[in-house]
């Protein structure tokens, strides 16, 4: 029993509500919300430090047995998740503190965002289906008055459709943890691993499935059901909308993984290939989507969508090396994306605007920026041998392993357009010469902001020069991930294996 | 504006608000054995308090409790989230209880009862907050008072129907 994984989700309720009492902006206590996301961001790295190997942290709340007790467990994916994820909001709250002098900082962005890290460390520790959607509804919650609490009416009603889709997206998974309860008698993962196994066929688990994996891709935004996220997120700020980039997505792609690969057999062939060709069709519309965009922030958003899919495709293929490919693709881009609207957020800070028609000539006026802007974007794009490469190797492997030449198809024509969208950026804003002279500033604030972004780039390049050891870290995850026996036993050990019913699948 | 108010709602809301509230200190102690508990007590006391705040009228609704909603909210999950990080300080699971019979009396005291005090505070202050604001803003008064509404709100924001008064 590891205090470790409740000590994750505590430490950011802790420093929530201290900023929620303390409610007057000052930059003392954007130094205290600096300092807890950071020292977050340490904890989580040390847990994923302590799972490396393969190691499951687990722990029971109040020492309960399931399936009345909840059950925190934190294997190797989980804890890289939460260790990237903690980083990427440690860069944000930092950018956020430079972004604007403190008087004029939302007195509740700092207690959302860090309400909003306690739902993902949450959902990302939990061993608990019914958890699971408190952990996303937490998570929501904040990100729904993140995404109002700054905004005029113009951007309040493009958040309405997040809101609306994101409740039916609850709802379904409400609903599919009902009926999980009933026909398992558990919502606890290792109790449903250990049910399962004598109710592979039954066609109310096939059911279920479909259920559990339509609701997370409404969350991750899988193509038909993206609609709510290349209109809401571009009016988000840019601090803000890095963090929804990074995270939110991340945590329907990761509930999938964890859903298919974990909890239930795998046992679902129509599931997996409707999936794989949703993914497929989903990474060639968010490609498309990208390059028809006109502004930084637009088609970031559109990238988020056609990322999903690159990640859901190796997924789909269910293999112990498309896993790995999808894990691989899944931590880059956590801490790629978030770089790229934070750099977004730099240009919106230099010209006022994002739109590519009126910018320009920042390779000239700030080449620091094009240098991270080109190592992002490249790296995303998946030059070789930039960090975003190695994903898209293991994933076009797996892929040709399994001979799924559509799937590999449909992720090489998402790269494609992933690259040319990033070329356009990259002609527009910052090789072409500017249309209106770029406002000249010797604003040090700008220095500061790219100077954030820099340490993300940094993790970035920390992944193209440790490729081998983060292939064989997310090796391990998968592993890690696949193993259900192992996974269920780490659990059971906790509270002994009388109290349960079944025998080990 | 008073909205809903009668002399008739006015006087026997008071006498609801104390009876609604016996039951709900009933719940909230009996929660460790028998159905009840933090958040079902929290949600008849918050009944009973928007029963109150109807009866006064929209302007005074915020201030029935006599304090700030939001602030006993978040009380009440600083306290909940105590309960889980004290048994870790001394080597226990988080949220882990422990429970002490006291004497021959038939009394007994358990540490999830703070938990409990926790969750009916944030239901408490969560719903009185929400029909609050909802109240005046369907009114035409301003959802939040002036404070507030530096701290909490949009700078766009306007409330839901008519036009702001001032």
């Amino acid at each position: 029993m590891s205090p470790l994984p409740a000590m994750a989700v505590l430490l950011p309720l802790f420093s929530a509500l201290v900023l929620f009492f303390w409610a007057k902006p000052s930059p003392l206590r954007s130094g205290f919300s600096v300092g807890f996301s950071v020292a977050q961001a340490l904890l989580c790295w040390w847990l994923a430090m302590q799972t490396r190997h393969g190691e499951i942290l687990a722990c029971m709340a109040g020492n309960w047995s399931p399936p009345y007790g909840i059950a925190l467990v934190v294997d190797p994916l989980s804890a890289v998740m939460m260790a990237l994820a903690s980083s990427v909001a440690a860069t944000a709250v930092l950018f956020s503190h430079y972004e604007m002098p403190a008087a004029r900082q939302h007195p509740l962005r700092m207690p959302l965002v860090h309400t909003m890290m306690m739902g993902a460390n949450l959902a990302f520790a939990t061993g608990d289906l019914f958890n699971l959607f408190v952990a996303f509804e937490i998570t929501l919650v904040a990100s729904y008055a993140l995404m109002v609490i700054e905004s005029d009416s113009w951007e309040i009603r493009h958040a309405v459709p997040y809101v609306a889709i994101n409740l039916v997206g609850s709802a379904l998974f409400l609903t599919a943890a009902g009926l999980v309860y009933s026909l398992f008698g558990t919502l606890n993962f290792a109790d449903i691993i250990v049910r399962s196994g004598s109710l592979v066929g039954d066609p109310r688990m096939t059911f279920l499935v479909i259920i559990l994996c339509l609701a997370f891709s409404i969350k991750a935004g899988v193509v038909p059901l993206h609609h709510w996220l290349p209109n809401s997120y571009p009016t988000l700020p840019p601090a803000c909308a890095a963090l929804f980039g990074g995270l939110l997505t991340k945590i329907g792609v990761y509930a999938i993984l964890r859903c298919l690969g974990t909890v239930f057999p795998p046992a679902f062939p129509g599931v997996y290939e409707a999936l794989g060709w949703l993914a497929a069709v989903t990474a060639v519309v968010g490609g498309l989507g990208a390059v028809s965009r006109d502004r930084i922030r637009d088609i970031l958003s559109f990238h988020i969508i056609g990322q999903i899919g690159l990640m859901l495709l190796p997924a789909a293929l269910m293999t112990r090396g498309g896993f790995t490919a999808a894990i691989l693709i899944l931590w880059h881009n956590m801490v790629v994306k978030s770089s790229l609207f934070l750099i977004g957020g730099v240009v919106l800070a230099i010209h006022g605007t994002d739109r590519l028609s009126k910018i320009g000539g920042l390779l000239r006026a700030s080449p620091w920026l094009a240098g991270l802007f080109a190592i992002q974007a490249f790296s995303l794009a998946g030059l070789p041998p930039l960090s975003g490469f190695w994903g898209k190797l293991l994933a076009l492997e797996a892929g040709i392993t399994r001979y799924e030449y559509g799937w590999v198809a449909a992720g090489m024509i998402g790269g494609v357009l992933t690259l040319i969208s990033m070329v356009k950026i990259w002609n527009s804003a910052f090789a072409a010469a500017s249309v209106e002279p770029a406002p000249t500033t010797t604003d040090t604030r700008l220095w500061k902001m790219a100077a954030t972004i820099s340490i993300l780039c940094v993790l970035t390049l920390g992944m193209t020069v440790l490729a081998g050891p983060m292939v064989k870290l997310s090796r391990v995850a998968a592993a890690g991930v696949m193993d259900r026996t192992g996974y269920a036993e780490s659990v059971l050990e906790l509270v002994g294996k009388d109290r349960l019913g079944g025998g080990m699948p | 504006m008073t909205g809903l108010s009668s002399p008739i709602l006015r006087a026997s809301s008071t006498l609801a608000f104390f009876m609604a509230n016996t039951l709900s200190l009933y719940l909230l102690l009996r929660g460790h054995h028998a159905p009840g508990g933090g958040f079902i007590a929290g949600l008849v006391t918050a009944s009973s308090v928007v029963l109150l705040g109807y009866a006064r009228g929209p302007e005074k609704f915020g201030r029935v409790l006599g304090a700030d909603p939001g602030l006993i909210a978040g009380i009440g999950l600083a306290v909940a989230g105590a309960t889980a990080l004290v048994p870790i300080l001394f080597g226990r699971a988080a949220l882990e209880h422990f429970f002490w019979i006291l004497g021959n009396n038939g009394w007994s005291f358990g540490t999830a009862l703070i938990f409990d005090v926790g969750v009916f505070l944030v239901v408490v202050g969560v719903t009185t907050k929400v029909v609050a604001s909802f109240a005046a803003s369907s009114c035409g008064l301003p959802a939040l008072v002036a404070e507030e509404e530096r701290r909490y709100s949009s700078p766009s924001e306007e409330p839901l129907e008519g036009t702001r008064a001032n």
